[in-house]
């Protein structure tokens, strides 16, 4: 009798170091992911229009799962084709399909989504992706887009910045010429925008985002606005809240709207969880 | 995904005229209601809780405009049935048809759940979607001389 509850006491023991053990080795692989994703996007910032190709596609391969990207993206962006990079080991879409998508990372992909979502952020497994995609014309850069998309604390939150050589007429059209918008900047060299997260699926909850775009004419401080993510929300353990803690450029969206809803972009979140 | 921004007008003597940017539209909330999805997996604007509805103003529109966001192409193909509200009152949504002849629909009374009056029904398929209206008013012929977005509901992608 005593032997058996000894025996019981150390199947516990053993199951609860191993689960501590895998738990730990998750964090740590999230936390090797979250820093390979961070210094992609930072070489992604520093590529130029007019860059060869030659240059780009040897970051992508430094970042592993790359390959071209569907051709209606590089109509809509006006190149002759582009590649997307994608460092996602917690992700919930295959913006790379699956296939071209790594034994390993589609395992801790499968084993995340197999946790119940409310244990997995209460233990600080949150799910993320981070994407850069780069368009090439005539054998050189015509366009750089970096995505975060990261699972918040209430809800799903995503930044994204695009480098072109034009902003795009929609999205001034959308984001400035509204009645009560004053943006403080030349429209034509800088512009931040926002969006709900929308065709999520159900089970994965919903969210906001926030999208700046730079040309090259845009100054040095607007360009480090546009690039920069706080890169924590992907590792803390209890998430960002808003997209402005994820994206620090959005506060200015918000701060440049007359109306209350617009101003209270980045202290009043939706709850989708 | 097609953004389709709705503006509101008044209508008078066949002849429709911007209320959005002018400052009596102050403190006025369009709500968009959806229900009936072919994919019950997709998020729609549910108006029966807080944090899945969908209205104006907010982070984007100001107030007398909404923008409805369609198709990420994220998930599978669906349709949605829509219904706009303003100030908790249905109201009748226009398309062109052809531009410069626009024409209001009501929808219809009958639908699923109580109280839900859709006025066009929306597929979105490949990233983009297109509207159908419901019962549309087609002997009242409508003209908008300014302000109007002549892009019909039933348009395809744009060509680049």
């Amino acid at each position: 009798m005593k032997k058996t509850a000894e025996r019981f006491g150390l199947a516990i023991a053993g199951t609860l170091v191993v689960a501590l053990s895998c738990y730990g080795l998750a964090r740590a692989y999230l936390y090797y992911e979250a820093a390979r994703a961070e210094h992609m996007m930072r070489e992604l910032g520093d590529v130029k229009i007019g860059d060869p190709e030659s240059q780009v596609l040897a970051i992508l391969q430094r970042y592993g799962n790359y390959r071209k990207a569907p051709e209606d993206l590089a109509k809509f962006d006006k190149a002759d084709y582009e590649y997307e990079a994608e460092i996602g080991p917690s992700g919930i879409y295959y913006f790379i399909d699956r296939g071209s998508t790594g034994m390993f990372c589609r395992m801790t992909r499968a084993v995340l989504s197999s946790l119940n979502p409310r244990l997995r952020r209460a233990i600080g497994l949150r799910r993320w992706s981070v994407d850069g995609r780069v368009g090439i014309k005539e054998n050189s850069v015509t366009i750089v887009r970096g995505m975060v998309l990261v699972e918040g604390s209430r809800e799903w939150l995503a930044g994204d910045w695009t480098l072109a050589k034009t902003i795009p007429r929609y999205a001034i059209d959308r984001f400035v010429t509204s009645p009560g918008v004053s943006w403080p900047h030349d429209v034509n060299h800088y512009l931040v925008g926002w969006s709900r997260l929308i065709a999520m699926e159900n089970q994965n909850g919903g969210g906001e985002g926030a999208s700046s775009w730079i040309t090259p004419s845009a100054t040095e401080d607007e360009k480090r606005s546009a690039l920069e993510f706080r890169w924590n929300c992907l590792t803390s353990r209890s998430g960002c809240r808003t997209v402005c803690d994820l994206f620090p450029a959005a506060v200015e969206y918000a701060s440049t709207g007359t109306w209350k809803e617009r101003r209270e972009a980045c202290t009043a979140p939706r709850s989708y969880y | 995904m097609r953004q389709v921004e709705y503006q509101l007008f008044s209508l008078q003597n066949g002849t429709l005229t911007p209320l959005y940017g002018t400052p009596q539209i102050q403190g006025v909330k369009i709500e968009e209601w959806e229900a009936n999805p072919s994919n019950p997996n997709v998020h729609i604007c549910s108006w029966q809780n807080q944090d899945t509805k969908c209205e104006s103003p907010n982070s984007v529109d100001p107030p007398g405009q909404y923008t409805d966001d369609m198709g990420a192409g994220v998930s599978s193909p669906y349709t949605v049935q829509q219904q706009f509200l303003v100030d908790r009152q249905g109201l009748q949504v226009f398309w062109p048809n052809p531009a410069p002849t626009w024409y209001g629909a009501w929808g219809t009374p009958s639908s699923t759940p109580p109280g839900f009056q859709p006025n066009q029904t929306a597929s979105t398929t490949n990233g983009w979607a297109t509207i159908s209206q419901i019962n549309v008013n087609v002997k009242a012929a409508t003209a908008c001389p300014s302000g109007c977005d002549t892009t019909p509901a039933q348009a395809g992608p744009p060509s680049q």
